[in-house]
């Protein structure tokens, strides 16, 4: 074992390439599972999870991922928060949701406290937001980017080439969630009161209001753009205001969970009745992405299945010629006294180290993509 | 004392070797000469114990080669005989120190350590001993290599054609290590086309081209 183990160190860059070759073959199989498995339980535990979806008509796979992942592009569509009670009334929870803005630290989810109830998600450190202005964040938000209870988050709109559009608000962290292992973890959560404040729906005007016109007649006008107060904070929380009915105000989508199965099914017919409004599983909606990724991994198999054979036969081939390379080696070591059965116990041993390595290395490899997967995945 | 009689080898149908009878006393230093072909190399082969003869009886050093098995004659090769080798054969992937106990690699666990040897020490082999072939010079890889069959102090030196890499100062070397060697210890049995070696050797044997 010394002279292979000598010979796998002093050639340690070729080994190195060996082993990487080897271990990535090894681990690739069962990495490609891992990551379509974890996908597809990823896809179907959030949308077992959320029984009816409410949207604007448009893509329903793009609205599942907009509404239960926070990934994809946010569309400008939007359904007034009353619009769905005035259509159906059958009884169960509603949760409005208006997802169309993101933060440095990852994607804004405005939404009600009962949100929380029904993904069954708990704080585990401080309070979930109570005022406009306080927000609560995802585990991995608060792991990755450091930010803890107390501290202030910047929002911004995504409307980057409106020019008149208000300052930034600074938000206070008031509570950490509890890892879910769900989107929520990478997701940063508020009210939507906090939002609409956010989007200019609802809010107060600065102490010194340059803009402030008093005409002939002693009446008090205000110039179009209004100086915003840049934080939220309990002193001003009342100047806040409403310049439409809440009824009115958007809201991107809407979670249902009806009492029974009955209650979802006829609001699903209620809404799907209406023109603007669409209302689906979205485990059905998923269906397809998850056959879609189902198949792709099928696909890896096999591919990966002649992958390995092409592998083996090339490593073959490279023993081979290292065995060729190494036959004047071979015959001084013959003459200085080793057997042929030391000579094969000595490629056997380097066939042995090379594959314990390999196989180290390729368990590691599953082990850091399991991690990554778990850390990051939406 | 090496004792070979009707010593035949032949590959297939082919014969290679003859010799009818072949005495070689301790402590001569014999140089083998004779054209390609006429079976120099193989009878240093077969006095190794690397070949088996087709028939015949070959005795090296009280042993009889023929009634001994593979392990053996291993053992004999390993412990009794060190051998030269017509290019320098170190492996690269050992350091000069692993080099010269590469028999300790082979099963050999009471090979000496070669640190304190004189020739190590003579030859200023000693702050190469951490070092790999290919951070060597073309004399100092000569130095090692001329070195390596003598640290275990075997009975009998076997060289193929060993001054052929040798510059004309490790030449000269190489034939005083051989006197010293042979004055201290034993035999040495040398196949070369080098002349100069002639008149350093007690017995000179030619080899002729079998007819087929």
């Amino acid at each position: 074992m010394k002279l292979a183990w000598k010979y796998v160190q002093f050639y340690r860059l070729r080994s190195m390439v060996f082993v990487g070759i080897l271990s990535l073959t090894f681990a690739l199989p069962f990495i490609s599972e891992k990551i379509s498995q974890s996908l597809v339980d990823n896809v179907n535990r959030r949308t077992d999870s959320t029984p009816v979806l409410i949207t604007t008509r448009s893509g329903k796979i793009r609205q599942t991922l907009n509404s239960l992942f926070f990934v994809g592009n946010h569309d400008e569509h939007e359904l007034p928060y009353g619009k769905v009670e005035e259509i159906s009334e059958e009884s169960g929870l509603m949760i409005p949701m208006l997802i169309r803005h993101t933060t440095k630290q990852g994607p804004l989810v405005a939404t009600e406290i009962d949100y929380f109830y029904f993904r069954d998600s708990e704080v585990a450190e401080g309070n979930l937001f109570a005022i406009p202005g306080d927000i609560v964040i995802g585990s991995l938000v608060a792991e990755s980017f450091g930010v803890k209870i107390g501290d202030q988050v910047k929002l911004q709109s995504n409307d980057i080439y409106d020019i008149t559009k208000s300052a930034p608000l600074k938000l206070t962290v008031t509570g950490i969630l509890a890892p879910t292992g769900s989107p929520d973890d990478h997701a940063l959560f508020t009210s939507l009161k906090t939002i609409w404040i956010l989007e200019g729906f609802l809010h107060s005007h600065a102490d010194q209001d340059p803009y402030k016109e008093e005409s002939e007649e002693g009446a008090t006008t205000y110039s179009k753009s209004l100086p915003i107060k840049q934080e939220i904070t309990e002193d001003n929380l009342l100047d806040f205001h409403y310049h439409s009915s809440i009824e009115e105000l958007p809201v991107t989508h809407m979670v249902f969970q009806g009492d029974s199965h009955k209650d979802e099914v006829l609001l699903m017919d209620a809404v799907n009745l209406d023109g603007d409004l669409m209302a689906f599983r979205p485990r059905d909606a998923m269906e397809g992405v998850v056959n879609i990724i189902l198949r792709v991994e099928q696909f890896i198999k096999t591919y990966h299945l002649f992958w390995s054979l092409c592998t083996l036969m090339m490593i073959a081939m490279i023993f081979g010629l290292i065995i060729q390379y190494r036959k004047e080696e071979f015959s001084i070591l013959i003459s200085l006294g080793a057997s042929k059965n030391l000579l094969v116990l000595n490629i056997t041993q380097l066939i042995a180290i090379y594959t314990g390595l390999a196989t180290v290395f390729a368990v590691i490899w599953f082990y850091s993509v399991n991690y990554l997967l778990k850390a990051y995945l939406p | 004392m090496i004792e070979v009689r009707q010593l035949s080898f032949s590959y297939g149908t082919k014969r290679i070797l003859d010799i009818d009878a072949l005495e070689i006393p301790t402590g001569k230093i014999v140089l083998i000469r004779g054209p390609s072909g006429s079976g120099k190399t193989t009878l240093l082969m077969l006095l190794r114990g690397i070949l088996q003869p087709s028939s015949g009886a070959i005795h090296v050093l009280g042993h009889d080669l023929t009634a001994m098995n593979d392990r053996q004659r291993r053992t004999l090769r390993l412990k009794e005989i060190g051998s030269i080798f017509q290019q320098p054969a170190l492996l690269p992937y050992l350091t000069v120190k692993e080099n010269l106990c590469i028999n300790q690699f082979l099963g050999d666990k009471s090979f000496p350590d070669p640190t304190d040897h004189t020739l190590v020490d003579e030859l200023g082999v000693k702050p190469l001993l951490k070092r790999y072939p290919s951070e060597l010079s073309g004399g100092e890889i000569q130095r090692v290599s001329l070195i390596r069959p003598f640290i275990h102090r075997p009975k009998l030196i076997i060289a193929d054609e060993p001054t052929n890499h040798l510059d004309s100062d490790h030449r000269a070397y190489f034939v005083n290590l051989l006197k010293d060697y042979q004055n201290e210890y034993n035999t040495s049995l040398i196949v070369s086309h080098d002349e100069s070696l002639i008149p350093h050797c007690d017995l000179v044997l030619n080899f002729k081209e079998i007819s087929p």
